[in-house]
């Protein structure tokens, strides 16, 4: 990219796995309901 | 944008000249230069609320892609943009200089949008794309995500800053590959 971010790798990293765990788990909560 | 990197390219936009010393037309002059592929939305070109005036970002720099291509050097003639607009026909009352450019309606449905994105990057891109619906899919479930991983980076709920939206696009991408 000719660009970076201004937030850090890391953070955008971390912040896109706790999403999915967050998304699965309520996937997971629905589907037992 | 979303589609745009589920199809394996790299979007540049006007945003970028945001935080930029550059001036802001010669930013996106260079931009275009850059850039192989256009996509315009002139769908927003309506009035602004405050001013009522009409919003014309979208349609300068869509004459500006197309000046690169008929005025630039054999590269720049390679060149080739398709236009959306909310509905068919509309620009005809606005802009209808560009009738014979590829003007297609997306309806303000991120779905249809998204399809026809999908259909035109295929004709200029290599490899075998992932399908439209399968991308729509992808959207929705990364929309779904975006507020978590927005609080999460303490980013302004309203305004994504189109550098960080790439990133996260790109990294969401990676993390829940098809």
């Amino acid at each position: 990219m000719p660009y970076r971010s201004n937030l850090k790798m890391a953070d955008i990293r971390k912040a896109v796995k706790d999403a999915r765990a967050r998304r699965i788990a309520a996937e997971r909560v629905g589907s037992e309901a | 944008m979303f589609t745009v990197m589920d199809c394996g390219f790299a979007p540049r936009c006007a945003l970028e000249a945001a935080d930029s010393a550059q001036v802001r037309i010669e930013k996106i002059f260079a931009i275009i230069e850059d850039s192989r592929l256009g996509v315009h939305d002139i769908s927003r070109t309506g009035l602004d609320r405050v001013t009522r005036l009409p919003r014309f970002n979208m349609p300068l720099e869509l004459g500006m892609f197309l000046a690169a291509r008929r005025f630039g050097d054999a590269l720049q003639q390679t060149k080739s943009c398709i236009v959306f607009d909310s509905d068919s026909f509309r620009y005809r009352k606005f802009i209808s200089d560009i009738a014979g450019q590829d003007v297609y309606s997306h309806g303000n449905r991120p779905a249809v949008l998204i399809d026809r994105l999908r259909d035109w990057l295929a004709h200029h891109g290599e490899g075998v794309l992932p399908g439209g619906a399968a991308i729509n899919a992808r959207f929705e479930v990364f929309r779904a995500d975006l507020p978590a991983m927005r609080e999460s980076l303490k980013l302004n709920q309203s305004a994504p800053i189109f550098k960080d939206l790439v990133y996260l696009i790109r990294t969401w991408l990676k993390d829940n590959a098809a």
